[in-house]
């Protein structure tokens, strides 16, 4: 059990991602005792750094541990398997973190499950890209890292351009994982970015794990 | 023949004058008398008088009186007082309001439910502005210099309606026994009450007026020379401090933290110069203490709602041992995994309860400081200061017809804060990290505690209905500090003694809260007085965005015996 959900030097990773989430999450709590502080220095319930901190470490890992499954020369749809298995054992290192950070929503708590939710989505999503990319990388032979991480951060990043556009096309935006945690987070997404949100790692997913498997195909022909 | 056509166009220019005029005449209006003789004093508490004529038939609406804060040319703040909703017929309505800034002039308006403007009037009052508390005069003038005189129908019903007056000088009865009553009420808050007796005293005889006296059993006297002189026995703590050969022609007496002066004969009795000593021997009134910064100091002390430092890091650090644990262990035991699974949902399951009961935000924190000072009369004064962590708006319900005061200062941050007071509420606007103060004065509740103090015991009768656990005897230039009053009637044997320097109460050094009012009225060397503090606990709801503290403050005088 140990091997499949923690695999080579798996520890450090899972326990960076866990130090990570729980310094962004200590760093959220108010640490003002009475009101004298607070007027020094004012603080309110701000969840965002640690949710986007908790969203972005949640796919550096799934990225480190899927890439880590695929051994080499050998693309099976197992990997797939294996990288969700890591994907779970993650969330499940995060679950206490994230039921802790119910002391930063005072008012409605639905965001809370919605940006978790999101996150595995996501996680699965990258897990799964990982897994085609090292098949891929493996077989011509290449080192996939560069590739894998520069992929990541296109995701990351070139859909919050659509942020600066006026319009209904600013809701692809929500594409972005960042913008899609901050938007849940933050109770700002109406149920139409909501469905962008989610249908984007949703579909990827699906055409991954496509993929996936007529490269699996191939190598068994 | 031609003076019969001047006649009728005279007659005709009359008529139509008259018809003209008519609706005029009928058209409702408004008027607005400020202060005392229209003398007006900056940032204090002013009577206001309104009167309402014209009216064909009752309206429903709204009386308010504009004001504004800032001074012409600069920012300005809008304050509102509402003196009256509903139905408003023709007549005379009075308020006791702050007045911000006399330099700006004041409107009142009458306006209907519909929102149409029925009437409206606007005052200035630059020429009554004064910088200083004057001496008012209630009756006919007396030749003091400056003096406002008014009449003794005229005089208001609430005590903090004198706050702009030096001293009062009661001089031609009859006065009512409510204008009495608060003449009382501001004596004891600090005021200096001069009451002008011999042959006019049995005109102002009344139950209330002998409250005030300094003689007890007061009765008229004729002197050799037929002059009618007010005399009696002195009162304790009363002093003879002018006399006309042996007779007492100033009687002075502290009563709450003022002083009543008593002179025997009438104003058309007083000698040559004796008018320039008495007015040389009374004294200044003064100001009710303002508990700001005791107010501001529980204020700043207030806890804030929080979770525990050591969450985050204590769940980050079990999960972390969790972690190592199972990769160090996870292959040699099978169960070693469920233990992992199992610990790791159980605290969770932890830290989301634990999160739940402490995610409590508050967005706005009061702290409500009243003090009741309970003599021969009684007052209450309260300073109210909030902070406010986003913009809120605030609904703060006071005393009926109590308008507070303060809270309209330009902030630095620049908007409009404006507020709006009913009779028995105020709303105003709070911006992010901001706090307003607000004091406002009333008349106390019924009276429910009661001692009396031999010297070793105090026998106290405690109607209050709580247990009084910060409770402190002043006499003899000590405090002392007494056990828990508990409810009912009960003899307690005074504890230790202390200075009053070195006493202290539970929450705040009680020497920061009674110093302040230890210099308004020295409760420790005027008779015996008993002092609790209590402080009323914080709303149970815990999910309430606010919290709201209050501290009562009760200055009792009581019987030595």
């Amino acid at each position: 059990m140990k091997r499949i959900l923690i695999g080579e030097r798996g520890l450090w990773v899972y326990a960076t991602f866990v130090a990570g989430c729980g310094l962004a999450l200590t760093l959220s709590m108010p640490w003002t005792s009475t009101l004298s502080d607070l007027m020094s220095y004012p603080w309110r319930p701000f969840p965002l750094p640690f949710f986007l901190t908790y969203g972005f470490l949640s796919a550096w890992v799934a990225l480190d541990r899927a890439a880590e499954a695929v051994p080499v020369g050998r693309p099976r749809v197992a990997f797939l398997a294996v990288a969700a298995l890591r994907v779970g054992f993650t969330q499940l290192l995060a679950l206490p973190l994230v039921a802790a950070s119910r002391a930063l929503f005072p008012d409605d708590w639905t965001a809370i499950p919605l940006a978790a939710a999101y996150v595995v989505a996501a996680s699965l999503a990258f897990a799964a890209g990982a897994v085609v990319l090292e098949i891929l990388a493996v077989r011509r032979g290449r080192h996939p890292a560069g590739l894998r991480y520069g992929l990541f951060f296109a995701w990351l990043g070139l859909p919050a351009i659509l942020l600066a556009v006026a319009g209904p096309i600013r809701t692809l935006a929500q594409l972005s994982p960042a913008v899609a945690v901050a938007s849940i987070v933050g109770g700002e997404v109406a149920l139409p970015g909501v469905l962008v949100a989610f249908a984007a790692p949703a579909l990827a997913t699906v055409a991954f794990t496509v993929w996936c498997l007529v490269l699996s195909k191939g190598a068994s022909t | 023949m031609r003076r019969h056509a001047i006649a009728r166009q005279y007659l005709f220019a009359l008529g139509v004058s008259v018809l003209l005029a008519a609706p005029c005449a009928a058209s409702p209006q408004v008027s607005l008398s400020v202060g005392f003789d229209q003398q007006v004093v900056r940032n204090t508490f002013t009577p206001f008088e309104i009167e309402i004529a014209g009216l064909a038939s009752p309206v429903d609406g709204t009386l308010k009186v504009r004001q504004s804060a800032g001074l012409p040319g600069e920012r300005r703040a809008e304050i509102v007082h509402v003196i009256q909703s509903g139905t408003i017929e023709n007549g005379t309505l009075r308020a006791t309001l702050p007045l911000v800034e006399p330099l700006n002039p004041v409107t009142v308006e009458l306006v209907a439910q519909d929102g149409r403007t029925v009437a409206v009037a606007e005052q200035s009052l630059r020429l009554g502005v004064r910088q200083w508390a004057y001496p008012l005069t209630v009756g006919r003038p007396t030749g003091i210099a400056s003096a406002a005189v008014v009449g003794a129908e005229e005089l208001p019903l609430d005590w903090w309606a004198y706050d702009a007056v030096r001293e009062v000088w009661l001089v031609d009865p009859p006065f009512s026994e409510p204008a009495l009553q608060a003449l009382g009420e501001w004596t004891v808050s600090g005021g200096s009450l001069l009451i002008v007796s011999g042959s006019a005293y049995p005109r102002m005889d009344s139950p209330t007026l002998r409250r005030l006296l300094p003689l007890s059993a007061p009765q008229l006297e004729e002197a050799e020379d037929g002059t009618f002189f007010v005399g009696g026995a002195l009162r304790a703590e009363a002093e003879t401090v002018l006399k006309r050969g042996v007779r007492p022609l100033l009687v002075q007496m502290p009563l709450g933290a003022g002083r009543v002066s008593l002179v025997t004969v009438a104003l058309a009795d007083l000698g040559p110069g004796e008018l320039e000593l008495i007015a040389e021997r009374i004294p200044q009134a003064q100001r009710p203490p303002t508990t700001e910064r005791v107010s501001a100091a529980l204020l700043r002390s207030t806890r804030v709602p929080r979770p525990a430092y050591w969450l985050a890091p204590a769940v980050t650090g079990v999960t972390l041992a969790s972690l190592v644990a199972f990769g160090l262990w996870g292959t040699r035991r099978r169960w070693t995994f469920g233990a992992f699974v199992g610990s790791l949902v159980a605290l969770a399951a932890w830290s989301g309860f634990y999160g739940n009961s402490h995610k409590r935000f508050v967005r706005e924190y009061s702290m409500i400081t009243n003090v009741s000072v309970l003599s021969s009369f009684g007052i209450n004064t309260a300073f109210s200061s909030f902070y406010a962590v986003e913009p809120r708006s605030v609904t703060m319900r006071h005393e009926l017809g109590s308008f507070p005061a303060g809270g309209y200062v330009l902030g630095a941050r620049g908007g409009t804060l404006s507020a709006e007071s009913e009779a028995g509420q105020t709303r105003f606007a709070l911006q992010a990290a901001e706090r307003r103060d607000l004091l406002f004065h009333s008349r106390p509740a019924a009276e429910s505690l009661r001692f009396r103090f031999d010297g070793t015991y105090a026998e106290i009768e405690n109607r209050t209905g709580k247990t009084l656990a910060n409770a402190y005897l002043a006499a003899d230039d000590a405090i002392l500090s007494l056990p828990a009053i508990q409810p009912g009637t009960q003899r307690l044997a005074v504890q230790t003694g202390l200075m009053l320097g070195e006493a202290r109460s539970t929450y705040l050094s009680l020497r920061s809260i009674l110093r302040p009012i230890e210099e308004w009225l020295p409760i420790a060397q005027r008779g015996v007085w008993l002092v609790t503090l209590e402080e009323w606990p914080e709303a149970p709801d815990r999910d309430a965005p606010t919290l709201e503290r209050e501290v009562w403050i009760t200055i009792l005088q009581g019987e030595r015996t």
